[in-house]
Parts: C-alpha cells; structure tokens; sequence
C-alpha cells in the first residue's frame, strides 16, 4: 500500500524537482523598482533613503531660517516713531479742562508707551462751571474711560472732581502720564469732536 | 539582480505550484524574492541554498494566500476512514497508466492547478516540498487529521484526473488511427 502512495508521490517529485519557469519579462524592472522602494526607506549608511532626505530638508530649513531671519531685521529694522501732539480738549459741559497735553509714542522700546507730558500740571483741570478758575492739586487727577474727570456740584455749590470707570487706579504723575491704546483713542475721538466744532 | 536571473526561473516554478494563474505567480515571485533578499544574511551556509530558498518561497506562498483567503478545506477535522485497499488497487492501475501514458510536468501542473485549494497546498507541501503533517498543520491552522484527509483525497482526485486525461488521450490516439 506504502510503496503504491510512494510511487504517485515519487512521480511527482521528479516532475517538479527541477521545475522551472521563466518570469514575464517586465517583472525584472517591477521587481528593480520595488526593491528601490524597500530601499529608500530602510537605513542604509551606504546609500541615500528617505533619513537622509529628512535630514538634507531639516538643514535646510534651518539654515534658511536662521540666515535670512535676521538678515530682515536688519533690513526692515523697527524705527522708534515719535510723534508729538499738542491736544486741546474743549470742555463739554460738567467736564474738566486738559491744555498742553504733549503725547509722545515711543515705538523704540519693546513695548509701545504712549506718554503724555503736561506743560502745566496744574492749569489742566479747571471747572469750566465755576466762576473762577480752580487749580486742582495733582493728587486729583483722574483719568476714566471716557478720559474725562466729571465734576458735579454738590448741594452746597463746591465743585468736587468725581471718578467714573477709572481704568487706572492709581494717582497719576501729572508730569508723566502713560496711558492706554483705549485712553488714546478716546482722546482722538474727543479732538476730532473739538475740530468739528472749530470748524462750525 | 543576479541572483534574480539566476534562480528566478526555478523559484517562479514553485509558485506556479501553489497559485492559479500566472499572474498571482509573478506577485509571489517579486514579494519572495524581496524577502529572501531581506533576510540573505541569514543564510547559514550548511545547507542549500537553493532549498534555502525555495524554502522562503513556499512560507511566502502559504501567506500569499492566506492573505487572499484563497484555500478552503473541505470537511474539517474529517478522518481518514475510507476503503484504502480498494483506492490503492484503483490508484496502483492509474499510476501505471501516468506512468505509460508519459504525461509531463506541464499537464500534471494544471491537474495539480485545478484541485481544490486546500488540496493543491497540502499535496504540493507534502508531496513536493517535504513538510511533514505536523508543520502543516502548524502552518495552515488545520490538526494532522485534516492535513492527511486533504492529502488523501487530493491524491485520490489527481488520480481521477489523470485517468480522465489519459482515456481522453488514449480515445484520440485510437481515433486517429481509425
């Protein structure tokens, strides 16, 4: 029985043995490109893959980073812009003088600081309502939201300066005030106000 | 590449055993032949090198087709316990006629291509490349008793086949002569 099974298996075997069968020809260049494929993205110290392309793209990037980066700030260097402006608020109705108001904005420092100089601290505020012209004491200058100390009189007739919305809480130096983008935009608007009405 | 030009052929001839059609044939070769390159330097020169890779070739062709999900056994588990005396007599005779009959590889090749799946592996595996039931049962996820019936009956059915070829062929030759 063995030596049956055996002789349909030892057939077989010689058949195939030697067996052989040519490949079609364009499996050689299919083969050729998928072992470049398998090749590039295998480390080999010895050939070019896709680590040394990380690499060569990595350098590159920093070293165009890192020259021309600088070289633009040297080209385009932030100036310090310095403008002065001399703003003249009109008093509205129950609101406080502010003459000489020098404000300079300093853009050569890290931060932009706008700086308002005062010519005459003490001449600011006066209660354009009152007969006579009061000097305030510096400790009573305020600056709100809308940059404008109000006054109101109390019953018996004296005017006192009354803060609204102060955005800074401390005592400004009158000689040096530094105010906010908010603050300076509210003084805009206030002088564009005061020319309409020069206008008029 | 040289080592393409010269064993390819041999080793195309491996995977035509195990696939159906020469196109999954070419895709076994290109993918274990990427493999056998991968892992040359593993080779330890003691034995073939050629059974080495033929070797690689035939662990390749059994994931090929795990992969395509392309074998199917039939009747899992089964034991052998059909009528041996009977089928050895029947096979004997129509061993002896493929012997006479002097039918090459080619023809046995597409009798081999046209058995069942599960038959074509482990007849190829057992027969051919030598892997005893134990590793084939181990390789393809099968116990030793499906591995020998699929053999069996693999061998059974090749046999069938050929004798209907060689009638075929032995009705034509009587033909012609007539």
């Amino acid at each position: 029985m063995s030596k049956n099974i055996n002789n349909i298996d030892d057939l077989l075997r010689d058949s195939f043995e030697d067996f052989s069968s040519a490949p079609s020809p364009d499996i050689r260049a299919k083969l050729s490109a998928k072992l470049r494929y398998f090749n590039f993205f295998k480390f080999n110290p010895g050939s070019f893959n896709i680590f040394y392309l990380t690499a060569i793209i990595l350098g590159t990037t920093a070293t165009i980073v890192f020259s021309i980066g600088p070289q633009e700030i040297k080209d385009n260097p932030i100036k310090p812009i310095e403008t002065e402006k001399i703003i003249n608020i009109t008093p509205e109705k129950n609101c406080n003088t502010i003459e000489g108001i020098n404000i300079t904005s300093d853009f050569s420092k890290n931060s932009i600081t706008n700086e308002i100089s005062i010519d005459n601290p003490k001449s600011i505020i006066s209660e354009t309502n009152s007969s006579e012209n009061s000097t305030e004491s510096p400790e009573n200058v305020f600056l709100n939201d809308t940059f404008i100390n109000q006054t109101e009189k109390n019953d018996t007739g004296n005017s006192e300066v009354i803060e609204k919305n102060v955005i800074f809480d401390t005592i400004i130096n009158p000689e040096k005030i530094i105010i906010t983008d908010t603050v300076k935009t509210e003084i805009h608007k206030t002088v564009e106000v005061k020319n309409k009405k020069n206008k008029k | 590449m040289a080592l393409f030009d010269k064993y390819a052929p041999m080793l195309r001839g491996v995977c035509m055993r195990y696939t159906k059609n020469e196109a999954d044939a070419d895709d076994l070769l290109q993918e274990g032949f990427i493999k056998i390159l991968q892992n040359i330097r593993n080779y330890v020169e003691t034995g073939s090198f050629k059974a080495w890779m033929k070797r690689i070739m035939v662990n390749q062709a059994i994931n090929f087709l795990k992969k395509k999900k392309q074998h199917d056994f039939y009747q899992l588990n089964e034991n052998v316990d059909f009528e041996e005396d009977d089928q050895d007599y029947n096979q004997d005779k129509t061993e002896n006629r493929l012997i006479e009959a002097n039918i090459g590889p080619e023809e046995i090749l597409k009798l081999i291509k046209n058995l069942p799946e599960g038959y074509q592996m482990v007849l190829n595996m057992y027969v051919i490349d030598g892997f005893s039931h134990k590793e084939i049962a181990e390789q393809l996820n099968i116990s030793i008793g499906t591995s020998k019936s699929q053999l069996s009956r693999a061998r059974k059915t090749l046999l069938d086949k050929a004798n209907e070829l060689i009638l075929k062929n032995t009705n034509s030759y009587e033909q012609e002569y007539k």
